[in-house]
């Protein structure tokens, strides 16, 4: 019981059934209160976490849970899971306090967000590809009811499609986890569930079905379920129903933390555990990630209604860090690794500044809009502030994580990497547009004189996004110096077999300089 | 005096515990001008009840921990008695579950006729069902299977026309026992093949005569096609039994028409003797011609997941719609059942599991339907509205129960489902599970449905509770609860 990673899944299960006791009001507190030792506690397994110690999962925890089938309670935390348990576990209070206005059965709201918090913390840190899943699908359940309870006029209809979207997804990728773990059996007379012995399957290379190998069929099924979830190109229309209808709360966790679960999800499964297969679709998957950086700004660039641009420039970021992905050079997965954690942080703001301006106004309209920034400074300054995080103005997250994808993708992909900077182009059109509607030019709208400023809670919660935002950009060797190492160490492991590695990289050691302070 | 004891009360207790107790609750019945439906309930659950300890008390005794050999294995003091009954594993398993449904079946039977007219003697039919279903389990010779099928099945047709007055009742209670005697006929055709070709009627005997004639190389070839033909039959009539599409026609009306704690009880106990039934004829005499009828099996386990859930996404009424749902999961289960590799041991941990837990749910969901039934006079999907917030803890028992029966983390209804998915790709069926899987995925939606009502939309009126009901009330928070003990510790199996 005195593993840190189990008090991250179960402090939050704890809190939701004492929550489901206390008033509503009480209750509140003390769920934000939780989230922030929880957030205290992700701190601590940051501090102790050893960059160093390069075998693997740290702090494991290994419960014994279906003997018979040798599935286990399993946890552990390594260079790729940690920034993601920092930034859940960081996002969590203030998705709590974003729907502090909620009042409509509040309780079950706090309670929704409470076990969220548990299952995404469990699917960042499950080592056994059984409980992997059960959390995956978990994380369903109370999104669902976020989205459908507390969202807006279309909502269940956005609900719905969210959870049939990615439950689909799932499934298939529930009978690749059979198949692998069957073929275990096969291989090696033992069962196992645990996901780093899985990848010892050797996979024959005759094709089975349609002249696709076994390994690519599995490949396939995974990354069907994990591009959902980011989401690639033409799978992403769950994403704008789902983010626009979702409350304030919602939007941000759904695309700070969720989004990241496929990302994580291609990262931890498909090339570890099918790298053959990987290795042949990645262009395939790169393309589609670079159509959705263009399309995905384009469409944001059409957009009427600030939230949806919003939602369609998170397919666009996204885009980004999964041709990141395909590319697998170092500096290119340091750099996915952490432009997950900057969109989080940017668009999770952004959604906040969004919702925050709902709330006065009741319109997300942009044409509504036009000159806030002379009746609500303070607003437009936060909005600035991480709207050019999200374009990837240097000095910012975003510019350091872009530009370590983009310089590890030149390496490797000179043609993805071209392509993908009109990506960061394009955001800054799009962006930069929206601004213009919000805060510049003169009040065309007389209601819009009226507006009040945000308020301190609102502040406050700016306030800490922006100061990560240019922490991270001015020093993000904080926490990339935390993960490189476990990163190369993946890097290396799963590049051997790849033929594509074929591109001479230049010793690691230089990256440090590159992802250094770019002020 | 004590050997009689061992050899043969021991061994028959938990049947024993019931039948004394519907003699008991039949003394009873001779004193019509006084009203001891009380005690009669009383009694009953005292004696399910009884019979729950008893196969407890087997369980250690007898066997330690369960083995995959269920079938086949028992140990010698248990063996068969008199040839005819069976006490192994598999029995004591069955017992227990076959008990715990009968308990929960006897609460909602008694909350509901309490309220409204019914016949006196629905105690009594109850437990009668009962007994047949624990012969049945037991049984370890065609005749009795048939006997202990038939006392099953007469009681049940009384059952599902028990409601004094409702032409849905009547019409439901004639299709059920059209069709349940249509099945039985069947079922007896076909195990008179088996007789006629292999001369006995014991169940262990019938299998050894099987395996014999398969391995006898100069065997008679008309033999195999009258075990075929057998095959056939006995598919079809279990297929009736357990609400197997294309033979499931009598599954909606009559869920729909019997009173909702009749149906929770067909849908839990009569179903899980369906199975019982199958298993015994397919894993415990027709092992050797797996081959045969597996891919039988599997087809209709394909065309019952999707037509069940195909059918359930447009009904409204919460009855039928887990009529439909039931037919879906008679598919899974039918998966379970076939999930046997070629000369390996029959995997009934999976096929128990999922029976066990899908039942505990079918009960909870029907204990909230009775206790809705009960305040807005029907059963139709629209009375959910809002009950996720205006009776937060009731509302949050059914969703959770619901989502059990989508099998979605991390309830037990996903934990099931995930056996039996394993064992079936382990077994070499990766197609059917491909289609098992999609099929669940449409099924996801219909049960979703029942989430959006539960919490998405605005509720009519509020509930308000006529009188306080603890026993009904504590049956669903149970059922609730045991989705997640169940998950979280499958061990306890």
């Amino acid at each position: 019981m005195d593993n840190l990673l189990l008090w991250t899944i179960l402090l939050p299960l704890l809190t939701a059934v004492v929550c489901a006791l206390l008033p509503v009001k009480v209750s509140k507190i003390v769920a934000v209160a939780s989230t922030v030792v929880g957030l205290l506690l992700a701190c601590l397994i940051y501090e102790r976490f050893i960059p160093e110690a390069l075998n693997g999962f740290q702090m494991v925890l290994r419960v014994p849970w279906i003997t018979r089938y040798q599935i286990n309670f399993a946890l552990g935390v390594d260079g790729l899971s940690l920034p993601l348990l920092l930034l859940s576990k960081f996002i969590m209070p203030i998705a709590l306090l974003a729907s502090w206005g909620i009042t409509n059965h509040a309780r079950v709201l706090t309670i929704c967000f409470l076990v969220l918090d548990a299952a995404m913390a469990g699917t960042f840190l499950a080592t056994d590809i059984f409980l992997f899943y059960i959390f995956w699908e978990f994380v369903l359940i109370p999104m669902i009811l976020i989205i459908g309870v507390w969202g807006s006029s279309e909502r269940i209809y956005a609900a719905l499609k969210f959870f049939l979207v990615t439950f689909a997804g799932s499934l298939l990728m529930l009978v690749a986890i059979f198949w692998l773990y069957t073929s275990y059996h096969a291989q090696f007379g033992t069962y196992t569930a645990d996901i780093a012995s899985l990848g010892y399957i050797k996979f024959s290379t005759d094709p089975v079905l349609w002249g696709l190998t076994a390994q690519e069929w599995v490949f396939l099924a995974f990354a069907l379920a994990f591009c959902i979830k980011v989401p690639l190109f033409p799978l992403h229309t769950w994403l704008p129903d789902a983010h626009t209808q979702a409350p304030t709360g919602g939007s941000i966790i759904l695309a700070a933390v969720l989004l990241k679960m496929g990302t994580y999800g291609l990262l931890r499964f498909c090339v570890p555990l099918t790298p053959d297969a990987f290795a042949r679709f990645s262009p395939i998957i790169a393309v589609l990630g670079l159509v959705g950086i263009v399309y995905g700004a384009w469409v944001a660039f059409q957009q009427e209604d600030a939230k949806r641009m919003v939602a369609y420039s998170s397919v666009s970021h996204l885009g980004f860090i999964v041709v990141g992905i395909c590319a697998l050079s170092p500096e290119a997965l340091s750099g996915a690794v952490l432009q997950m954690v900057n969109h989080g942080l940017s668009t999770g703001g952004l959604f906040l500044l969004v919702g925050i301006l709902y709330d006065r106004r009741h319109t997300r309209k942009l044409s509504e809009f036009g000159g806030l920034a002379k009746v609500i400074p303070w607003y437009a300054f936060f909005l600035v502030l991480i709207s050019c995080s999200s374009m990837g103005v240097p000095g910012l997250n975003g510019f350091v994580g872009e530009f370590l994808i983009l310089l590890g993708t030149f390496q490797t992909h000179p043609l993805w990497a071209t392509v993908a900077v009109s990506g960061v182009v394009f955001a800054a059109v799009y962006t930069l547009v929206m601004l213009r509607a919000v805060i510049w030019g003169p009040v065309k709208n007389e209601e819009n004189l009226s507006v009040k400023d945000i308020n301190p809670r609102e502040a406050f919660l700016l306030g800490v996004l922006s100061l990560f935002i240019v922490w991270l950009g001015v020093a993000p060797q904080s926490l990339l110096g935390k993960i490189k190492p476990s990163l190369d160490v993946y890097w290396s492991q799963n590049s051997g077999n790849r033929e594509t590695a074929s591109v001479i990289l230049p010793p690691r050691d230089s990256v440090e300089g590159e992802a250094g302070p770019r002020e | 005096m004590n050997n009689l004891v061992n050899q043969f009360f021991v061994p028959l207790s938990p049947i024993l515990a019931i039948v004394l107790s519907a003699i008991g609750v039949t003394i009873l019945e001779c004193f019509p001008k006084v009203s001891l439906q009380r005690a009669k309930f009383a009694l009953s659950c005292f004696g399910v009840l009884c019979s729950l300890a008893c196969t407890l008390f087997l369980w250690r005794e007898g066997i330690g921990a369960p083995t995959a050999e269920a079938l086949s294995v028992a140990p010698t003091w248990l063996a068969e008695f008199h040839e005819q009954y069976r006490l192994d594993i598999f029995s004591l398993a069955f017992f227990f579950a076959a008990g715990v449904f009968t308990l929960i079946s006897l609460i909602l039977v008694h909350f509901h006729f309490t309220h409204r007219e019914g016949p006196r003697e629905i105690y009594l039919l109850v437990l009668f069902v009962s007994m047949g279903i624990y012969f049945l389990i037991s049984a370890n010779s065609l005749l009795i299977l048939f006997l202990a099928l038939e006392l099953l099945s007469l009681p049940s047709y009384i059952l599902v026309g028990a409601q004094k007055g409702d032409h849905k009742g009547a019409e439901a209670a004639l299709k059920y026992f059209l069709f349940g005697s249509f099945a039985t006929v069947l079922l007896v055709l076909g195990m008179a093949f088996l007789y006629s070709n292999y001369g006995t009627l014991h169940l262990t005997t019938l299998a050894k005569r099987i395996a014999d004639y398969l391995a006898y190389a100069n065997s008679p070839p008309e033999m195999l096609i009258f075990t075929l033909a057998a095959i056939a039959l006995l598919i079809v009539a279990g297929g009736f039994k357990v609400g197997l599409a294309p033979f499931h026609m009598w599954v909606p009306d009559t869920y729909e028409g019997a009173s909702t704690p009749v149906t929770a009880f067909m849908g839990s106990a009569v179903k899980l003797a369906g199975f019982a039934l199958l298993a015994r004829l397919f894993w415990g005499v027709l092992l050797p011609l797996s081959d045969r009828w597996v891919v039988m099996l599997n087809a209709l386990a394909v065309v019952s997941m999707f037509w069940g859930n195909l059918a359930a996404l447009k009904q409204d009424n919460l009855k039928r719609l887990f009529a439909y749902s039931s037919i879906s999961h008679a598919g899974y289960l039918i998966l379970a059942l076939t999930s046997v590799s070629a000369g390996g041991a029959p995997q009934f941990e999976a096929l128990y599991y999922y029976l066990f837990t899908y039942g505990l749910t079918f009960l909870g969901f029907f204990a909230a339907v009775s206790f809705i039934e009960m305040h807005e006079k029907t059963t139709n999907i629209y009375e959910l509205s809002g009950l996720g917030f205006s009776k937060p803890w009731l509302g949050a028992c059914v969703a959770l129960l619901v989502l059990s029966a989508a099998g979605i983390p991390p309830t037990a209804g996903f934990l099931a489902k995930y056996l039996v998915f394993l064992e079936a790709i382990k077994a070499g069926h990766t197609i059917t599970v491909i289609l098992a899987v999609v099929s669940s995925l449409i099924g996801a939606y219909y049960y979703l449905r029942i989430l959006v009502y539960l919490y998405m939309k605005e509720g009519k009126t509020e509930l308000t509770l006529a009188r306080k009901q603890p026993l009904l009330l504590g049956v669903i928070v149970f059922t609730a609860l045991s989705m997640l003990v169940l998950a979280a510790f499958p061990k306890l199996f």
